[in-house]
């Protein structure tokens, strides 16, 4: 691990630790937002890691950038702080100003006569995000001030609100023609994939506290064999799970969205994980893990919604294999041999 | 990201000089690959073709890794796995050295005499012997260490008796590596084992093949009925067998071949749908290559740790869980993606592969060690036991 990996690693677990309290998780749940948290955050320079020293950046890599992502999803913490993350390397990348503003990622799609960007991850809580623009394939800044959001929200009670674009929020948009609707589901998905695999090392680390703890039988649950089976299926789908995201930020470092199949792959394998370790673990949890006294619900309720944002594994999966089927049968072990594959 | 608390999934790059030597095993297989039935490629590193593994000592692929004074070519772990698995993704009849190769020469680097290393290791790194593994007894699966075979002290050395159970490629194997009860301790059932090279021409040593359920020759019954082993047939220390089998089955579980087993009608599969596949097609098919691309990025951290001479125990033991549960649902994904029935022997490819694996892939988490025994490894991995 480089060194600033580690350090960037220690600032945010400290940080999160400390902060992201239950209390926070429960504020969090109920709509509240976090206001000094985001301070604190932006005051770390986490928003910018990813940039270069002259935008006030970390001067990171995506493998940096993945570590602080995978943190939010181990601490569950309620900020817009992967969004924000994903933002603000598209700005730099198209020359836009960088702002200290929680800010996001959204795809815009012509309705009618209209225009929307539908769940707009935080969308109430921003003042500007990048966006897909329809059918002409680039990305721009959009300014959503005095913009109608209708707020929606996922699973986990996180914001994903309807926005009605207008004609003059499009029109002040300058964008590069480069980047497509695509790359905003691509670094989307990176993101949700990072996130996830925290998410689902916290569940298996609350899985495993609570299978020494809990004594049924006249012994701790986690020594029935029984137990023990579904525990090792949850320990090796995070494994899996972890080491896809692992390697779709390190081709990242390499390719930046470019390296779209290994991106694809993370969001499959994190997805197809989440669902079955959010099932396992409140198998193990009993009925105490489906109540509010107890923290797993803040984490597994993540896994469900996040499966499914920015593509679920049919969706990444169908790319993926339309990649495959025209290569051909005989390209297929190149091609995974050969690093970084694109699928778009 | 290293933040699992419980294994340690180091990413690996392969470095650079590793891309010739894979471009070298690809056209090496391109003149060398015999042509084959479906079902014989499909039993990919349990395929036996002597003249085969001749060829692979002479490109100096078996025994990579060992010394040179051992006949070996001193070459870097990741090396070899990048031979590896170009060997598996063709199917290659790997089966003669792969023993040999994959666990029983690491075992005599690691604990045999120099006299055993200097006689058997050039001689498998040469593609001369063969090796078969005996763990398993009649009343001895999952439980190795309830082993009854007995190797008993006598004048000049050992003598054996006893039955070995579904021994792989003992009937073409010149010499076998068994775990004997040297002696009983009522106390404790993992002391008293040990392990011996046994020459299989020795008399008093029967070896009955017994077919698979696919008319296959793989599995045996080896009995041993008063055979006498010299007192240099002990490998490592007397009693010690149990350890020793435990650092073995290492290497046993950490490779490749764990997840590629069924590869090749993935293969077949795409080659029949052709450039038309339907949404659920393309969908099933991005799931299954998402699923290796994650256990070869995995098997490769594996090769990793064994390259920097960690224990790779914990993660080859979560890689095998995942590996064979994958190799066993594509037969399963494969058929519900194309309307046809498996067939025997019809001379089409497809669907004998389908007919093949379909039926033999339960096996697939069972040998080296069920799935069950597996998972309470990584329990216990977890602190949980």
């Amino acid at each position: 691990m480089s060194d600033l990996k580690k350090m960037i690693e220690e600032t945010t677990d400290r940080l999160f630790a400390d902060h992201v309290t239950p209390d926070v998780l429960k504020a969090g749940d109920e709509g509240v937002w976090q206001e000094d948290l985001w301070k604190k955050v932006e005051d770390t320079g986490l928003p910018r890691v990813l940039l270069d020293e002259d935008n006030g950046g970390a001067n990171g890599d995506w493998q940096d950038a993945g570590v602080v992502i995978e943190r939010c999803g181990y601490h569950g913490i309620p900020l817009p702080l992967g969004e924000s993350i994903a933002a603000n390397f598209l700005r730099a990348k198209s020359g836009q100003p960088i702002e200290t503003d929680p800010t996001t990622i959204g795809i815009i799609r012509t309705d009618g006569d209209k225009q929307f960007a539908k769940r707009t991850p935080w969308a109430r809580h921003v003042k500007s995000a990048m966006m897909a623009l329809p059918s002409g394939g680039s990305i721009t800044q959009i300014n959503l001030e005095g913009l109608t959001i209708d707020h929606q929200s996922n699973m986990a009670s996180e914001p994903r609100d309807d926005i009605e674009l207008t004609t003059q929020s499009m029109e002040s948009a300058s964008s590069d023609n480069a980047m497509s609707e695509f790359n905003i589901m691509s670094i989307g998905a990176a993101v949700r994939a990072g996130q996830m695999a925290g998410a689902l090392n916290r569940v298996l680390e609350m899985s495993v506290t609570y299978c020494n703890d809990r004594v049924q039988f006249g012994r701790p649950i986690g020594r029935f064999q029984a137990v023990q089976q579904q525990m090792a299926v949850l320990a090796s789908e995070v494994a899996a799970a972890s080491h896809a995201a692992q390697t779709a930020f390190e081709a990242m470092s390499q390719s930046g969205l470019d390296a779209s199949a290994d991106i694809a792959a993370a969001k499959i394998r994190t997805s197809e994980a989440a669902g079955k370790a959010a099932d396992i673990a409140h198998a193990v949890h009993g009925a105490i893990g489906i109540t509010q006294e107890h923290q797993l619900h803040y984490f597994t309720r993540r896994l469900r919604s996040w499966r499914v944002e920015f593509g679920s594994e049919n969706y990444w999966a169908e790319r993926l294999g339309q990649k495959v089927f025209s290569l051909g049968p005989d390209e297929l072990w190149t091609s995974i041999t050969e690093n970084h594959l694109s699928i778009n | 990201m290293s933040t699992n608390a419980f294994f340690n999934f180091e990413s690996v790059t392969l470095p650079p000089e590793t891309e010739a030597l894979r471009r070298e095993a690809r056209s090496f297989l391109k003149e060398n690959l015999p042509e084959r039935e479906a079902s014989e490629r499909g039993r990919t590193w349990g395929g036996f073709d002597p003249q085969f593994t001749k060829k692979m000592a002479q490109q100096g692929w078996i025994g990579m890794t060992w010394p040179k004074r051992y006949g070996g070519h001193e070459r870097t772990a990741l090396e070899r796995y990048v031979v590896l698995e170009e060997m598996l993704v063709a199917d290659a009849p790997v089966g003669g050295h792969w023993i040999g190769d994959r666990q029983s020469g690491p075992l005599l680097l690691n604990f045999g005499t120099e006299e055993q290393r200097q006689f058997y290791l050039p001689r498998i790194a040469s593609g001369e012997i063969y090796l078969c593994i005996g763990m398993s007894e009649p009343d001895s699966g999952s439980d190795l260490a309830s082993v009854r075979t007995k190797a008993e002290k006598c004048d000049g050395g050992y003598r054996v008796n006893g039955r070995k159970l579904w021994t792989s490629n003992a009937h073409q194997s010149h010499y076998m590596i068994g775990l004997f009860r040297t002696h009983t301790d009522s106390e404790n059932r993992h002391a008293g084992l040990s392990q011996f090279l046994v020459d299989l021409s020795l008399p008093g040593i029967s070896i009955r093949p017994i077919p698979d359920m696919l008319g296959q020759s793989h599995f045996n019954e080896v009995t041993f009925d008063d055979v006498h082993l010299p007192e240099e047939a002990l490998v490592g220390k007397e009693g010690a067998g149990w350890d020793q089998v435990n650092a073995e089955l290492a290497f046993e579980r950490s490779g490749p071949e764990r997840y590629l087993s069924s590869y090749l009608l993935l293969v077949e599969a795409i080659r029949l749908i052709g450039k038309t596949p339907t949404q659920m097609q393309k969908q099933a098919v991005g799931r299954l290559v998402a699923h290796m691309m994650t256990l070869r990025r995995m098997s490769l951290s594996i090769a990793g740790m064994l390259h920097d001479g960690q224990d790779p125990r914990r993660e080859a033991s979560v890689v095998k869980d995942l590996g064979t549960a994958f190799e066993q649902e594509l037969p399963r994904i494969v058929q519900s993606m194309i309307e046809l029935e498996p067939t025997l022997a019809t001379h089409d490819r497809y669907t004998e592969l389908l007919s093949y694996f379909t039926q033999i892939s339960p096996a697939f988490s069972l040998r080296g060690g069920t799935r069950e025994i597996l998972r309470g490894m990584i329990a216990r991995s977890l602190g949980l036991r």
